[in-house]
C-alpha cells in the first residue's frame, strides 16, 4: 500500500514540475501552499490537473484540508478506493 | 498571532499600490453626475465598471418611482418579510418577475449576492453534490461554504469536463445540483448553457444558471424589463416552472436565511415601478 502511495506521490511532483521553478525541491512534506508560491487559482488548477491524472474529482472541502504533497497523495489514495 | 496580523500581507500590497500613485481599490468620487459620469479629484471621468448596463439610476422616472416610494413607505423595511412582513411592492414586483419571465412564482432577494447565498446553499443539501464553474463569483464560492453538500469544479464554461464530473458520481447517492453563470461577472464571458444543459438532461441533474449582473440585459429581455420593473432590482434569482414546483417554491422561501428571517428585505424604492416608460425604450 506504501508503494501505491508513494507512486502516487511521484505522479504529483511530477504534475508540479511545469508549474514552479526547475530548481524547486518537492517532498511528501512540502507544503502546497505555502511552500512553492502558489496563488490560490494556481493551486486550483494543479488539483485539476491531479483530477485529469487519477480520474477522480476532488471535493472542494477535501482540497482545504490538504497541505502537503503527502495529504494529497493519501487523499487521492482514498478517493480512489471509495470508488473502487 | 493576533488576528489581524493575518493582513499583514494583504496591508503591503496595498501600500505598494498606493506608492504608485493610484489605488485601484481607494477611488473616492466628489461627484455622480449622471450614469456614466462622475468627478475624481476635480477632474470629470466616465464610469465603466458600474454593472449598470441600462443605465437606469439618473432615468427620470426611476427616480420619481423612487422618490414617490420613500414618501410612501420610508427609507427602508427595517427588516426580515418573514419578522417585520412583506410590502406589497415587494409583491407586485414578484409577480412582474414572474409574469416577465412567463413562471408561476419568483422569488427577490436584497442582493444579487444573497440570492447566490440563500438558494444555493438552502437547495443542496447533505449528500447532494453541487458542481461548479471554475470560474464562479465569489458567492457561488460562499454559498457553497455554507451548504453541507460535497462541491466540485469543473473547468470553466466546459460541458465536457462537466460530464466527465457527472459520472464519476453516477450510481451515488444525492441530487446533482450544477451552477453556472449566465455571463460570467469575471470574465463577461457568456455560459455555453445550450451544451451544458444538455448534458444536465443526460445525467438527470438540476441547473443554477444565476444572472448575478445582468439581468435586464438581452434583446427581447431589455425591453420587457424596462417597461415592467425598470431593472433597479439587482436581485431576481430563480422561478418556479410548474404549480407543484410554485408550491415548493414558496415554501422554500422560509430555510432561506437572506430572504426569511435574518436580513432587511428589499427596500421599497428599489422594487417600486416607474410611473412612465423609459423614453429609450422600445414599444
Amino acid at each position: 500500500m506504501t508503494d501505491y502511495v508513494d507512486s502516487i506521490e511521484a505522479s504529483v511532483i511530477e504534475l508540479l514540475a511545469h508549474r514552479v521553478p526547475a530548481d524547486t525541491k518537492v517532498t511528501a512534506e512540502t507544503r502546497i501552499v505555502g511552500d512553492l508560491g502558489l496563488d490560490s487559482v494556481a493551486v486550483l488548477d494543479f488539483i485539476q490537473d491531479v483530477e485529469d491524472r487519477f480520474d477522480l474529482s476532488i471535493p472542494l472541502e477535501r482540497v482545504a484540508e490538504v497541505q502537503t504533497i503527502g495529504e494529497l497523495s493519501v487523499a487521492i489514495q482514498t478517493l480512489k478506493r471509495a470508488a473502487g | 498571532m493576533a488576528p489581524l496580523s493575518k493582513f499583514n500581507d494583504m496591508r503591503a500590497a496595498l501600500q505598494a499600490l498606493a506608492a504608485g500613485g493610484r489605488n485601484p481599490f481607494d477611488v473616492r468620487f466628489e461627484k455622480i453626475s449622471s450614469a456614466t459620469e462622475a468627478v475624481l479629484e476635480g477632474r470629470p471621468c466616465l464610469l465603466f465598471g458600474t454593472n449598470n448596463y441600462l443605465g437606469l439610476t439618473f432615468d427620470e422616472s426611476c427616480i420619481a418611482a423612487s422618490v414617490s416610494s420613500v414618501l410612501a413607505a420610508g427609507t427602508g423595511t427595517t427588516g426580515s418579510r418573514i419578522a417585520n412582513g412583506t410590502y406589497g411592492d415587494h409583491v407586485l414586483l414578484e409577480r412582474r418577475i414572474a409574469e416577465f419571465y412567463g413562471k408561476r412564482a419568483a422569488m427577490i432577494f436584497t442582493t444579487g449576492y444573497q440570492a447566490n447565498l440563500g438558494l444555493i446553499s438552502t437547495l443542496a443539501g447533505r449528500d447532494d453534490h453541487l458542481l461548479i464553474d471554475a470560474d464562479s463569483h465569489a458567492s457561488i464560492y460562499d454559498a457553497c461554504k455554507l451548504s453541507a453538500a460535497e462541491v466540485i469544479r469543473f473547468r470553466h464554461n466546459d460541458a465536457e469536463d462537466l460530464a466527465i464530473r457527472l459520472r464519476r458520481l453516477k450510481g451515488g447517492t444525492g441530487n446533482c445540483i450544477i451552477v453556472t453563470e449566465g455571463i460570467f461577472s469575471m470574465l463577461g464571458d457568456s455560459a455555453k448553457l445550450r451544451e451544458i444543459a444538455s448534458v444536465k438532461r443526460e445525467m438527470g441533474a438540476t441547473l443554477i444558471s444565476t444572472k448575478l449582473i445582468r439581468s435586464g440585459l438581452g434583446a427581447r429581455m431589455g425591453v420587457a424589463s424596462v417597461k415592467t420593473w425598470g431593472s433597479r432590482a439587482r436581485s431576481i434569482s430563480w422561478w418556479a416552472p410548474s404549480a407543484k414546483a410554485s408550491e415548493r417554491l414558496a415554501a422554500s422561501r422560509y430555510p432561506i436565511y437572506p430572504i426569511s428571517t435574518c436580513c432587511a428585505s428589499l427596500a421599497v424604492p428599489t422594487c417600486s415601478r416607474p410611473p412612465c416608460r423609459p423614453p429609450w425604450s422600445v414599444p
